[in-house]
């Protein structure tokens, strides 16, 4: 007998790579879900890993650094939070649909 | 006709060519020959003897003018006796006109009397005594011919004027005693003998006899009338008496009244009723004559109606009685409508007072359907016309019922019946698959019987709901649902939708579709009228149905859980018949439970048209690049989080797709970093291109199923690859391999052979490419498997379920908690109970147990009073 494949129909689970913890240090949301305003988790609510190598659902770090007690620290070990990949971020906040 | 007229016809007659007397002798007169006579007071406008029937007056009309000449005239006039007499302006003929009371030269009247006593004075000088004595001898013998109904051998005028002589010189008392005297003496003598001769036979030979002599003595009258019609003008008419009503009170008090004769007559009328109701023939004439003579004697109220009422009572009260205790339920509701309908005929038919029609018509309801209330909603007889869908005679036992607007009380037998049938389906743990079809052509059956059979009751309506509602949400542990206490009709709705999803107008079930429908129902149906139904139109039509069901059911997450699981492998395997029609239903589904039950659904959606948006993304690029691809690769990327979970199953994937799953994968973490994809084999399919020896295939495989293929790539037919080998070299678990290697060596179409041959894998068995494969079409689909479901993924899927419902219930008592500080336990659980109802609740003692393990957990504490408080 012979037998070719023609024509693979794959399936696969996106999840957000995260070394450590599973979930969001402010919502205590899993990062693969979302924040507590969105709905759909993905590129419409994205991820923001710190220099710290904190991570946070975007919306989460967000509202967390425009409180002014937060001063402009990361919530969980209190350095002042810098996102570690901007260009990265900038991506992520748009939601991601293909060019054609 | 109108008194003007009748005044006219009056006076035109006394201008007639003929003298008075010429008339009065001539014996012409054709209302008073004969044997019914008319008698003045017949021609009252009651009896309907009109006027137009008195001999026609042979002169044209006279004017008025000319009719007023008459008095002068008068004044001319021969003085004889006999003219002078009769020349009264009220002389008889006028009386042929009736209406006495309208006519202006009424002997009433003050001008024409004057004018009489003017006439008398010359000629009149007999003693008045002597000449009533002379006269009443006269017109005693005429009463004693006409008693005996012997020939007329006497002049009427004559005798009229005798009469109208007496009274004239003022003894019409004594005129009116004799008469009263004589009548009596006749009415009490041979008139009642006639009667009391049948006292000793039947009632209905006495009522006949009665009737005969109220014949006799009306015609008798006729004559009485004609000779004392002046009498009664002029003498009883002013003191509001008459001789008809003196004659008919003679009949009725000393006939009709009389102690031995009144029941036996009354009752003459019962019985010829009661000749009816058995069904013998009825002498409707004389049923008819008594009535009549009833209403004449003014009798009918207080003696006929109340004897009848009280003999159909009796009647009605034991007809009712027997049919109720010997008939079935249909049987009685048949007996009791068309015994009302014939009394009620009967009544119509004799014109029978509306009194009595009212009373009757109470009495018949009274004893038919109030007092046989707990035959006609007897459960179990009420239970067997459900049973037999025996629309008709639930549309006549619910119209007897609402007669008496008792139509709801049905209800408590109504939902048992449901409740009981309902619940019965539903927990049928030998026929799970039917169960949705089952409900719902159950509920086609009761809708159709609610519209039809109960009109559309709102009572029953919300009956029929409420029953539904119950016995859906009826839970059990038992081996149907893993001894979760889940809603198993939840499962199923999910599972019929899926069907029908997949199938489309092809899948629904025949004794489902519309077009099998009789037409009768089609018809019942008004909402939907059209006969001629597309596709589309046949799906959501059915989709309507269940989910008419599916509102019924509190615990949406079983069917959540269930849905999605379907919903997910139509869409991975691109299964579903219409785009449209999975749109249509999560519309519906967005109504009925709202956004946030769908949200899930809805990125499953997303996830899928964004997926398709990255390979066409992908291909472009690749073609770009002028990558060349061994194998055509889609991948569907899924949001983990709505989705099912699904196991990751370990398997060694082939080189070849292992290259093109990597490119893939780099490309994808590239343009979405910080991302990882987790492969779901177990969900993969598969086209392969097959060379069998008897032809080329195609087949449409799982990726478990290709990848055991692959394996046997190049191998002559009779080469033997073995079990171990096989799982050495898939990787696969042996429960996913056997199923793989039993579905493509054990089911229906088989590309390899086991060795030996039986339904079950075993680690000694060995398998061949199955050289005599084939089918008559090209492309064959052979991975199934993929799309059922096993018992193992079942009981998974009950058993999460189940365990969210704890989870879900403990973050229901910690919301209750942070927003009442305090609570009681019995609060505390009605709330989770309230607010968990649409999700699926827990008994009492599983919202105790998760509320102890809150407890344990340290987010509530049971305060010394028994309270609970949240712990912030
Ligand atoms: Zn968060
Ligand atoms: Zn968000
Ligand atoms: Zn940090």
């Amino acid at each position: 007998m012979k037998v070719t494949i023609k024509e693979w129909n794959a399936v696969a689970a996106w999840r957000w790579d995260m070394p450590d913890d599973d979930v969001c240090g402010i919502c205590r949301n899993p990062y693969d879900s979302t924040c507590s305003k969105c709905k759909y988790p993905g590129d419409d609510c994205p991820l923001l890993l710190g220099e710290c190598n904190h991570s946070f659902h975007m919306h989460c770090i967000f509202s967390w650094l425009r409180q002014e007690a937060a001063q402009e620290k990361c919530p969980m070990c209190r350095q002042p939070f810098k996102s570690k990949n901007q260009e990265a971020e900038t991506q992520d906040a748009t939601p991601n649909t293909s060019p054609a | 006709m109108s008194s003007n007229q009748a005044a006219q016809a009056d006076k035109k007659r006394k201008h007639s060519d003929r003298t008075i007397k010429e008339l009065f002798t001539s014996q012409q007169k054709p209302n008073v020959s004969g044997t019914a006579p008319l008698s003045p007071s017949s021609k009252r406008p009651k009896l309907g003897s009109s006027p137009a029937e008195a001999p026609p007056t042979p002169e044209k009309a006279m004017s008025t003018a000319s009719m007023y000449h008459f008095p002068s005239k008068r004044g001319n006039a021969p003085t004889s006796e006999v003219i002078d007499l009769g020349s009264s302006p009220d002389n008889s003929p006028a009386r042929k006109n009736g209406v006495r009371k309208t006519t202006p030269n009424m002997a009433a009247s003050a001008g024409p009397k004057k004018l009489m006593v003017k006439n008398f004075r010359p000629t009149r000088t007999v003693d008045p005594k002597t000449f009533l004595d002379q006269t009443w001898q006269k017109v005693d013998a005429a009463l004693d011919v006409i008693f005996q109904q012997g020939k007329i051998n006497f002049s009427l005028e004559e005798l009229y004027r005798g009469v109208e002589n007496i009274c004239r010189q003022g003894m019409a008392v004594e005129a009116k005693k004799k008469l009263v005297a004589k009548c009596k003496t006749y009415v009490d003598g041979p008139l009642k003998q006639s009667v009391e001769e049948m006292l000793g036979r039947q009632n209905v030979d006495v009522l006949r006899a009665t009737l005969q002599a109220w014949t006799t003595w009306n015609n008798q009258l006729g004559y009485i009338d004609w000779i004392f019609c002046y009498l009664d003008r002029s003498y009883l008419l002013p003191k509001q008496e008459s001789l008809r009503d003196i004659t008919v009170k003679l009949f009725r008090s000393i006939i009709f009244e009389h102690a031995k004769l009144n029941l036996r007559i009354v009752d003459g009328a019962c019985d010829l009723i009661a000749i009816d109701r058995a069904g013998e023939d009825l002498d409707r004439e004389m049923f008819s004559k008594a009535v009549a003579m009833f209403h004449e004697m003014q009798v009918y109220t207080q003696h006929f109606e109340p004897r009848m009422l009280e003999f159909s009572q009796t009647y009605v009260k034991e007809s009712a009685d027997k049919q109720s205790a010997e008939q079935s339920l249909p049987e009685y509701v048949k007996s009791a409508q068309s015994l009302m309908k014939s009394e009620i005929a009967r009544v119509e038919v004799f014109r029978l007072d509306g009194s009595t029609k009212r009373d009757l018509l109470t009495l018949l309801e009274d004893h038919l359907i109030s007092r046989k209330q707990t035959k006609l909603t007897n459960q179990d007889e009420f239970a067997d016309l459900l049973e037999d869908n025996a629309v008709e005679d639930l549309e006549r036992l619910y119209s007897l019922l609402e007669r008496r607007k008792l139509g709801a009380n049905l209800r408590p037998a109504f939902m048992k019946w449901i409740e009981d049938a309902g619940t019965a389906i539903v927990f049928d743990e030998k026929e799970q698959d039917g169960m949705v079809v089952k409900l719902l052509t159950m509920k086609r059956q009761l809708d159709t019987i609610w519209k039809i059979s109960f009109h559309r009751s709102s009572a029953l309506g919300h009956a029929l709901r409420e029953a539904f509602e119950t016995f859906m949400n009826k839970t059990k542990k038992s081996g149907a649902t893993w001894n979760t206490d889940n809603s198993k009709p939840g499962e199923m709705i999910a599972k019929y939708v899926d069907m029908l999803l997949r199938g489309g107008a092809k899948a629904i079930p025949a004794q489902l579709s519309r077009k099998t429908e009789k037409p009768a129902d089609v018809e019942a149906e008004e909402d939907n009228e059209d006969v001629f139904f597309d596709e589309d139109t046949e799906v959501n039509n059915q989709l309507d149905q269940v989910l008419d069901l599916f509102r019924f059911v509190h615990g949406k997450a079983v069917f959540e859980a269930f849905y999605k699981k379907d919903l997910a492998r139509r869409l991975l395997m691109s299964r579903s018949a219409s785009a449209d029609a999975e749109r249509s239903m999560l519309a519906r589904l967005k109504t009925e439970c709202g956004a946030g039950f769908t949200a899930n659904l809805e990125q499953m959606f997303k996830d899928i048209e964004l997926s398709r948006e990255e390979m066409s993304s992908y291909k472009m690029i690749s073609e770009e690049r002028n990558e060349k691809h061994a194998i055509d690769l889609t991948v569907n990327v899924l949001s983990a989080s709505c989705w099912p979970t699904y196991p990751t199953v370990p398997v060694i994937i082939p080189r070849s797709i292992k290259t093109e799953i990597d490119k893939f994968e780099a490309h994808y973490k590239a343009k979405h970093s910080g991302r990882k994809l987790d492969w779901k084999h177990s969900l993969a399919h598969c086209q392969v291109k097959a060379k069998f020896p008897r032809g080329n295939k195609e087949l449409v495989v799982s990726s478990f199923q290709a990848i055991v293929l692959l394996l046997f790539n190049g191998l002559p037919t009779d080469e033997h690859l073995n079990y171990e080998y096989l799982k050495e070299a898939t990787g696969l678990p042996p429960p996913e391999l056997n199923r793989t290697l039993q579905s493509l060596a054990c089911a229906k179409l088989r590309p390899l052979t086991k060795h030996p041959k039986g339904r079950d894998i075993n680690p000694t068995d060995t398998f061949t490419v199955n050289a005599n494969f084939t089918d008559p079409k090209y492309r064959i689909k052979i991975n199934t498997v993929q799309l059922k479901e096993t018992a193992a993924e079942n009981k998974e899927t009950h058993e999460r379920v189940a365990a969210d419902r704890n989870y879900e219930t403990q973050a229901a008592i910690v919301r209750i908690l942070k927003a009442r500080k305090r609570i009681t336990h019995s609060e505390l659980v009605a709330e989770t109970i309230k607010v968990t109802r649409n999700r699926g609740t827990l008994d009492v003692s599983g919202i105790k147990k998760n509320i102890d393990r809150l407890i344990e957990k340290e987010f509530l504490e049971r305060e010394d009073d028994g309270l609970y408080a949240y712990i912030a």
